[in-house]
C-alpha cells in the first residue's frame, strides 16, 4: 500500500471534553458512543476512495478498524471536492455496513418460487456449463455472406459503470474471447 | 444554577453562517450529522414535497426546509433553510433546565450541551423555551438536538455537517470572523438584487441565517411549517 | 467534458441544460459558485424549475424534447438573423471550424424537413461531401488573399445562417412554450458574455439531452454554438457531458459496447476479412486537407498493440496478431441494447449476464425487459445487493410457476472492498485503496462477497477448464488463446490490469521488458501490447500515475489543471482541443486563463493537443508541416458541418411521442427521419401523435438523494429517509383539472403501462402549463429511481418510472428516448 497511516484528529476528545466544564461531570461527546467512536477512529487505518455513485469523481477518506469501516468522509486533500461531499457521498458508510448487502450465492431454479442457496464452488462451474452449451448451440464461425465472424448472438451483456476500470477491461477481454456481440451497459441505458 | 454562562474566550466562541443563497438543499448536512453522530432512521413518507423528515427528530438535529413562493416580480422562490438548534448566546433551554448540568454551554465554543441529566427534564419545558422548537425527546427519556459537532472541533475539525457542505452555504468558525463575513455577504446579496436580505437573530445565536428573501418566504421552524 | 469539473469555475457564464447539476451532480455547484464569484452567471433552462434553477440567475422552461429548436434559436441569434448583429469570434471560426468549406448544392440539400441522400430511415453521407478539387483537397471560401473567409454563398457558414434563419423567436416559442422574452434574454445572456476572444461560457448538459430521438443532435447544436463562440478548447469552455455512473467514462473508454473496441478503435465487421482491410476501413485514410493531422491514422499501431494484450504470445505478425480471434459484427445490424432486449424477446438470446446494473429498472420500457428475461434460459446476476432484475421471476405482474430462466445471483465487492481505479467525466482516471475486506455471511463464513475480478477470473477459469476437456468443441481458439495471467502474477490484480491497459515493451519472444512510457510509443510490428491505447501512460515506469496525490497551487495554476493529481487521458491532456485555445501565432485568446502558449520555441501549460507548432509563424506567415488544432476530426477542424446518421446540421423534430401531430417547422417530417421504430406487436406501443389519450408530457430524473435505479441508495436507510417513495410533479393548473390534491395518491399511465405507475402526486408551482401552437400543454415528471425490491420485497408495488418509458432511441447512439414521452394521470381508486 502506498498509504502512511495518518493521526485523524490532532489530540484526545476526553481531554479536551473534560476540560471544559470543570464541574466534574461529562459532557455529551465524551461519553457513551462518541467516546468509543474517537477512540477508535485514533486507532483507525485511513483509506483513500473515489465515491462509486456519480461521475464527478469526489475523493473521500475512509477510517476503518478491525475489517470495519467506521466512518467515511470527505477528503479535503482532494482538489475536486475539497473535503465536501453531497447527500449520498455523506451516507457511504452505510454501504459498507448493510445488513442487506449480498454475502451468499444464490441459485432460482426454472419454475422455483424461492431461491435457494448455492456455494461459490457449486455456483461457478454450473454457470460455466451453461456458457458453454449456449455458445456451442449458437456460436458461428462464418456469416451468410461466409465471412468468418466468429461470433455468439445467443449470449448477452449489460454492465456495468459500476465496475473498476481494471475490471471493465478484463471483463470485455472475457466476453470477447466468449465471442459476444451483445455487450452494452450503462451509457446506453 | 452553580455555574452561569461561561463567558466566551478571546476568540468570543464560534458561529455557523448559513448562507441560503448559496444552499442547493442536497442535503448532505442532514446526512453528514447522521453519519458522524450515529444517528438513527426516520420512517418517512412523501407528503407531497422533497421535504423529509417532516420534523426534527431525536434522531433528526439538521433539517433543510423547503418553501416555493411566487415573488411580486412573477419569478419563483423556492427557497431552503436550514432547522436546527441555533445555539442561543443567552440560552432559554438551559435556563428553563431545573437540574444542574443537564444543559451546559461549552466554554470554548459557546455550544449549548445536552447532557445525560436531560432524562430528568421536563420536556414540554424545555422544548417551550426554545425560541425555535428544536429539543425532541428519544426513547431513552433523553432530549437530544444539534451539540455543534463539538467533539469535532475540539480536535480542529469541522462540524460534519459544515465540512460535506458543497456549496460552501454552510461556514463555520471564530464567531468574530462569522460575524464579519455574514456583513460582508449580506452586502453582497443586497446588491445582488435583493435589498431585503437580511441576517436573522445575529445578536442572539451562534447559527446566523443569512436570507435573501422575506423570512416568510421560509418555513423558519416546526412552529411555523 | 471536454474541459472538467475545476474547469467550471473559469468560466464567465454557464448554461445548464439537459441536466440539473445541483441535483444529480451536487459537487459541481462548488465550481460553479468560483465562476459566480468572478462574475459569471448561472443559466438554467429545464421543463421543471429544479433546485438547480433555485440558485440560477435566470431560469427558462422549455417543453421536454424541444431543446434543438431553443438552441435553434440561439444559433440564429449568434449569426444575426434575430438582433440583427452578429456574435461570433471571427478568428476562431474561420481558421478552426469548417465554416469555409464549400458545400456541393449539386448533390447537398435540405428540402421538406429531410437532406439528401435519405433512403428509408437511412442516410447516404456521401451526399453531403464538401467540394474538391481535382487532388481530392476540399474546397473553401477565401478571401482575396487566399484566406479561408466565409462569404462564399456555398460555404457551410452561408448554409448555416439560412438554414436557421426559420428558427424566429415567435417559431421557437410556439415549440418550446418558453416565452419570447426568455429566449432574448437567455440568448443575450449567454452568447453577449462569451462570444468575444477572452470570454468563455460553458454547457453543462447530462441524460437531459442524450435521451432523445435527437439527442447526439441535442449535443451537435451546442458543439456549433460553441464552435462559434470560440468557446472549445479554452478554460472554462468547452461541452461538458456531466455524465452518469461513477465509471461510465472509464467504462466507455474501455467498451463495454458492442460498437467499439478499447480505446474507440472500431468493432470488426464482417466484410474487413483481415487486419489489413481493417487497418485500411476502421481510420479516415485522407482527409482532404493537407493541413490535417488525421490522429486517427495511427489506429494499426493501437489495434496491434490491443491484441497483443489480448491474445499474447499467440498473436504474431504473420498471423494477423489473432484478428480472426476477435468476434464480428454484420455490416449494417445494430447490436445496441434495444436490439438486444428485441432479440431477447423473439427467443434467440439463451443467457445473459446483468453484471452491476439492473436493467429491469433502468431500461427503457421495463415491461418488456422484464418479460424478454422470461425468455432466457439462464440469467446471471452480479450486484452488491438484492435487485429488481435478480429477482424479476417474481415481480408485479409475473408468475414464478411460468417462468424457466435459471437465475444466478452472485454477491459482489462494494468500491471500498477492493483496489483499483475509475474514472470521472473530467477525464481523470483515479486510484482507490481496499479498505475491508468484502462482506462475509455472518451465519455461514464460506459464503461472502468477493472482488469482481476474482469472479470473472473464476468464470473463465471454469469456462476454458471445459474447453480444454472437449477435444470437439466449436472454436475454443479465442478461449484457449486468451492472454489470463493476471492472478499468479508479482502485483495484485489490478495492478497486473493496469500495468497489462497501459502496455509494454516486448522483446522478440513477446516477453515485456518493460512499461511503455507513452502512446506515442506504440508500434504496429507486435513490439508493443496496450490494452487501451488510450490509457498508455496510466501506469508506467514512473509508476501508477493514476494515484498521484499533489493537487496544485493556485498561485502556479490559476485556472486549476492540477497536472500531478491523479491522470487524464489523452496523455495526462487536461482540456482537449486545447490549440484552439490560442491564436493563429500561439498566443491564447485570454492571458490570464492560459491553458497553452507558445514562447516562441516551445508550448508551455497543459499537454497541447497534438504538440504542432502554431499555424502561423512570429512574422504572421502560415507555415509548412504544422496542424490545424482539431488533431482527432478527419480535416483537423471543428466541425460546425458534421456528418450524423440523422443529417449533418440539427433541425427540431418532435419527440416519438408528442403532443403535436406535426411538425411546427412546417414540413412533413414529424419525427427524426433516420430512427428506427420496432413493430408495436412486439410489446412497443406508442401514444399517437397529438392524442387524446395520453395528453400529458412526461420526463424522467434522477434525484440527488438515491442514484440511477436506487439499488444501492434505496438499501440506504438514511437515504430513504429523505425521498421515500415514488411521486410525479405536476403544476397546481393540472392538479385542478384532474382533481388531485398535493400528496395524494395518483396513477400514470402511459401507452406502455396501461395500468398505471403508483406514484404519490407532488402538486408544485415549479411545473407550468406550457403554450405549444397556442394549445396549453401541460407537463409532468418521474423519477426512474424506485422499485418493487427495495427497501422491502413487495411485488404489488408498481413504481419504477422507466415501465412508462419507451425504448426506441436516437439513430446514432440507439439511447432511448426517456426523456420526452406522453401519459395519463388519475386519482388512484
Amino acid at each position: 500500500m502506498l498509504l502512511t497511516r495518518r493521526e485523524f484528529l490532532k489530540t484526545s476528545a476526553v481531554t479536551a471534553g473534560v476540560a471544559i466544564t470543570g464541574m466534574g461531570f461529562a459532557l455529551y461527546p465524551v461519553e457513551a458512543h462518541a467516546a468509543e467512536l474517537r477512540k477508535n477512529l485514533e486507532e483507525a487505518t485511513q483509506t483513500w476512495t473515489i465515491c462509486p455513485y456519480c461521475a464527478v469523481g469526489c475523493g473521500f477518506v475512509v477510517h476503518s478498524s478491525g475489517g470495519k469501516v467506521i466512518n467515511i468522509e470527505g477528503d479535503s486533500e482532494h482538489p475536486i471536492n475539497q473535503g465536501t461531499a453531497c447527500s449520498k457521498g455523506s451516507s457511504l458508510y452505510q454501504m459498507a455496513n448493510n445488513e442487506n448487502r449480498l454475502t451468499t450465492v444464490r441459485y432460482r431454479a426454472a419454475g422455483a418460487t424461492e431461491w435457494q442457496e448455492l456455494t461459490w464452488e457449486e455456483a461457478i462451474p454450473m454457470i460455466a456449463e451453461r456458457i458453454k452449451t449456449a455458445r456451442d448451440a449458437t456460436f458461428e464461425t462464418t456469416n451468410a455472406e461466409g465471412n468468418t465472424v466468429n461470433r455468439t448472438t445467443g449470449i448477452g451483456s449489460l454492465g456495468s459503470a459500476a465496475l473498476d476500470n481494471e475490471e471493465c477491461w478484463l471483463y470485455q477481454k472475457f466476453l470477447r474471447a466468449l465471442g459476444l456481440v451483445y455487450i452494452e451497459h450503462q451509457a446506453r441505458n | 444554577m452553580a455555574q452561569e454562562i461561561i463567558a466566551p474566550g478571546p476568540s468570543n466562541g464560534k458561529s455557523y453562517l448559513c448562507d441560503t443563497t448559496k444552499c442547493i438543499a442536497c442535503r448532505s448536512c442532514q446526512v453528514a450529522c447522521k453519519q458522524w453522530n450515529e444517528l438513527d432512521t426516520v420512517h418517512t413518507t412523501n407528503r407531497g414535497t422533497y421535504e423529509n423528515p417532516h420534523d426534527l427528530a431525536w434522531c433528526c438535529w439538521a433539517l433543510i426546509r423547503f418553501k416555493e413562493t411566487e415573488r411580486p416580480d412573477g419569478t419563483l422562490a423556492w427557497d431552503f433553510l436550514r432547522n436546527s438548534c441555533r445555539h442561543c448566546i443567552d440560552a432559554p433551554c438551559k435556563q428553563a433546565a431545573e437540574h444542574e448540568g443537564s444543559i451546559t454551554i461549552d466554554a470554548e465554543t459557546g455550544a449549548v450541551i445536552f447532557n445525560e441529566g436531560t432524562k430528568d427534564e421536563s420536556y414540554s419545558k424545555i422544548r417551550l423555551a426554545c425560541p425555535f422548537d428544536n429539543p425532541r425527546q428519544g426513547p431513552d427519556g433523553r432530549l437530544y438536538k444539534c451539540v455543534m459537532c463539538y467533539d469535532r472541533v475540539h480536535n480542529g475539525e469541522l462540524p460534519a455537517c459544515v465540512k460535506a457542505c458543497p456549496t460552501d452555504a454552510l461556514t463555520f468558525g471564530d464567531r468574530d470572523e462569522i460575524l464579519a463575513t455574514a456583513e460582508a455577504r449580506l452586502e453582497e446579496v443586497k446588491a445582488d438584487g435583493f435589498p431585503n436580505a437580511t441576517i436573522l437573530d445575529k445578536r442572539d445565536v451562534r447559527l446566523l441565517l443569512l436570507l435573501a428573501d422575506p423570512a416568510s418566504y421560509y418555513i423558519l421552524s416546526t412552529r411555523e411549517g | 467534458m471536454t474541459n472538467h469539473w475545476i474547469d467550471i469555475g473559469n468560466s464567465d457564464v454557464i448554461i445548464v441544460m439537459g441536466s440539473n447539476a445541483a441535483e444529480n451532480h451536487p459537487i459541481s455547484m462548488r465550481w460553479v459558485n468560483r465562476a459566480r464569484e468572478s462574475g459569471a452567471k448561472l443559466i438554467s433552462v429545464d421543463p421543471r424549475f429544479t433546485r438547480t434553477s433555485a440558485v440560477a440567475d435566470i431560469y427558462a422552461p422549455l417543453r421536454s424534447g424541444t431543446d434543438i429548436a431553443f438552441l435553434g434559436g440561439m444559433i440564429n441569434y449568434i449569426l444575426g438573423g434575430i438582433g440583427g448583429t452578429e456574435h461570433i469570434q471571427t478568428e476562431y471560426v474561420k481558421e478552426y471550424t469548417n465554416a469555409s468549406f464549400l458545400l456541393d448544392r449539386t448533390k447537398f440539400s435540405f428540402d421538406d424537413g429531410v437532406f439528401s441522400g435519405l433512403t428509408g430511415n437511412t442516410y447516404d453521407q456521401g451526399a453531403w461531401a464538401f467540394q474538391t478539387d481535382g487532388a481530392g483537397e476540399i474546397l473553401k471560401s477565401v478571401d482575396g488573399d487566399g484566406k479561408w473567409s466565409l462569404d462564399d454563398p456555398n460555404c457551410v457558414y452561408q448554409f448555416l445562417k439560412t438554414h436557421y434563419s426559420r428558427y424566429t423567436l415567435e417559431m421557437v416559442s410556439g415549440i418550446t412554450g418558453t416565452p419570447q422574452e426568455k429566449l432574448l434574454e437567455v440568448y443575450q445572456a449567454y452568447v453577449d458574455n462569451c462570444y468575444q476572444p477572452d470570454k468563455a461560457g460553458t454547457i453543462m448538459y447530462a441524460m437531459g439531452w442524450t435521451q432523445h430521438t435527437v439527442g447526439a443532435q441535442n449535443i451537435r447544436t451546442m458543439s456549433i454554438i460553441q464552435l462559434l463562440l470560440g468557446n472549445i478548447g479554452v478554460a472554462g469552455g468547452g461541452v461538458n457531458a456531466l455524465r452518469g455512473e461513477s465509471n461510465v467514462q472509464g467504462s466507455t473508454d474501455h467498451c463495454l459496447l458492442f460498437h467499439i473496441l478499447p480505446g474507440y478503435l472500431k468493432t470488426p465487421q464482417d466484410n474487413w476479412t483481415d487486419l489489413a482491410t481493417y487497418n485500411e476501413s476502421a481510420r479516415p485514410l485522407t482527409t482532404g486537407e493537407p493541413r490535417s493531422l488525421n490522429w486517427w491514422k495511427k489506429t494499426p499501431l493501437y489495434m496491434a498493440s490491443f491484441l497483443k494484450s489480448m491474445y499474447g504470445t499467440a498473436a504474431n505478425p504473420d498471423n494477423d496478431f489473432r484478428y480472426d480471434w476477435l468476434p464480428k459484427i454484420d455490416v449494417g445490424v445494430n447490436y445496441a441494447w434495444q436490439p438486444l432486449f428485441d432479440a431477447m424477446y423473439n427467443g434467440t438470446v439463451k443467457g445473459m449476464f446483468a453484471w452491476g446494473q439492473n436493467p429491469a429498472c433502468s431500461s427503457g420500457n421495463a415491461n418488456k425487459v422484464r418479460q424478454a428475461m422470461a425468455k432466457l434460459d439462464w440469467l446471471v446476476c452480479v450486484n452488491i445487493y438484492p435487485t429488481e432484475t435478480a429477482e424479476f421471476w417474481r415481480g408485479p405482474g409475473m408468475n414464478p410457476a411460468d417462468i424457466n430462466t435459471e437465475v444466478f445471483e452472485l454477491p459482489c465487492a462494494a468500491s471500498v472492498e477492493k483496489e483499483g481505479s475509475i474514472t470521472n467525466s473530467g477525464r481523470w482516471a483515479q486510484w482507490r485503496y481496499k479498505a475491508v475486506d468484502p462482506p462475509v455471511n455472518p451465519d455461514d463464513e464460506n459464503q461472502k462477497a468477493k472482488p469482481d475480478s476474482e469472479i470473472m477470473n473464476e468464470l473463465f477459469l471454469a469456462v476454458k477448464a471445459l474447453y480444454e476437456a472437449d477435444s470437439a468443441a466449436t472454436f475454443p481458439d479465442s478461449i484457449l488463446g486468451l492472454k489470463w495471467d493476471y492472478f499468479d502474477g508479482p502485483d495484485i490484480p489490478s495492478v497486473m490490469l493496469a500495468k497489462e491497459i497501459n502496455g509494454y515493451n516486448l522483446d522478440e519472444e513477446g516477453n515485456p521488458t518493460g512499461l511503455v512510457e507513452k502512446f506515442t510509443l506504440l508500434a504496429e510490428d507486435g513490439t508493443t501490447s496496450s490494452g487501451n491505447w488510450l490509457y498508455c501512460q496510466s501506469y508506467n515506469e514512473d509508476g501508477n500515475n493514476m494515484a498521484r496525490r499533489i493537487a496544485s497551487d493556485p498561485a502556479t495554476d490559476p485556472i486549476g489543471l492540477n497536472s500531478e493529481w491523479a491522470w487524464c487521458w489523452p496523455i495526462n491532456r487536461r482540456i482537449i482541443y486545447n490549440r484552439a485555445s490560442v491564436d493563429v501565432l500561439g498566443t491564447p485568446w485570454n492571458e490570464s486563463r492560459r491553458v497553452i502558449a507558445w514562447t516562441g520555441e516551445r508550448w508551455e501549460g497543459d499537454v497541447p493537443d497534438g504538440g504542432a507548432v502554431p499555424l502561423k509563424d512570429a512574422d504572421g506567415n502560415y507555415r509548412e508541416g504544422t496542424y490545424l488544432p482539431f488533431i482527432m476530426r478527419q480535416h483537423g477542424v471543428g466541425q460546425i458541418f458534421g456528418p450524423m446518421k440523422d443529417g449533418p446540421v440539427p433541425e427540431h423534430y418532435e419527440p416519438l411521442e408528442s403532443p403535436l401531430a406535426a411538425n411546427p417547422m412546417g414540413h412533413a417530417q414529424r419525427l427524426n427521419p433516420a430512427v428506427y421504430v420496432p413493430p408495436a406487436e412486439e410489446m412497443n406501443a406508442v401514444a399517437t401523435p397529438g392524442g387524446t389519450e395520453y395528453p400529458i408530457v412526461c420526463s424522467s430524473y434522477r434525484l440527488t438523494e438515491h442514484w440511477q435505479t436506487g439499488v444501492m441508495t434505496r438499501w440506504t436507510p438514511w437515504l430513504n429517509e429523505l425521498q421515500p417513495e415514488m411521486f410525479v410533479e405536476m403544476s397546481e393548473e393540472l392538479a385542478a383539472e384532474k382533481g388531485i390534491a398535493n400528496g395524494d395518491r395518483v396513477l400514470v399511465k402511459s401507452a406502455r403501462e396501461t395500468d398505471g405507475v403508483q406514484a404519490v402526486a407532488i402538486v408544485t408551482k415549479r411545473f407550468k402549463p406550457f403554450t405549444i401552437q397556442g394549445q396549453t400543454v401541460h407537463q409532468v415528471g418521474v423519477p426512474w429511481c424506485f422499485g418493487w425490491v427495495a427497501p422491502a420485497m413487495d411485488s404489488t408495488r408498481v413504481t419504477s418510472g422507466n415501465l412508462l418509458t419507451p425504448n426506441v432511441g436516437d439513430p446514432n447512439t440507439r439511447i432511448p428516448e426517456s426523456k420526452a414521452f406522453m401519459v395519463d394521470i388519475e386519482k388512484e381508486a
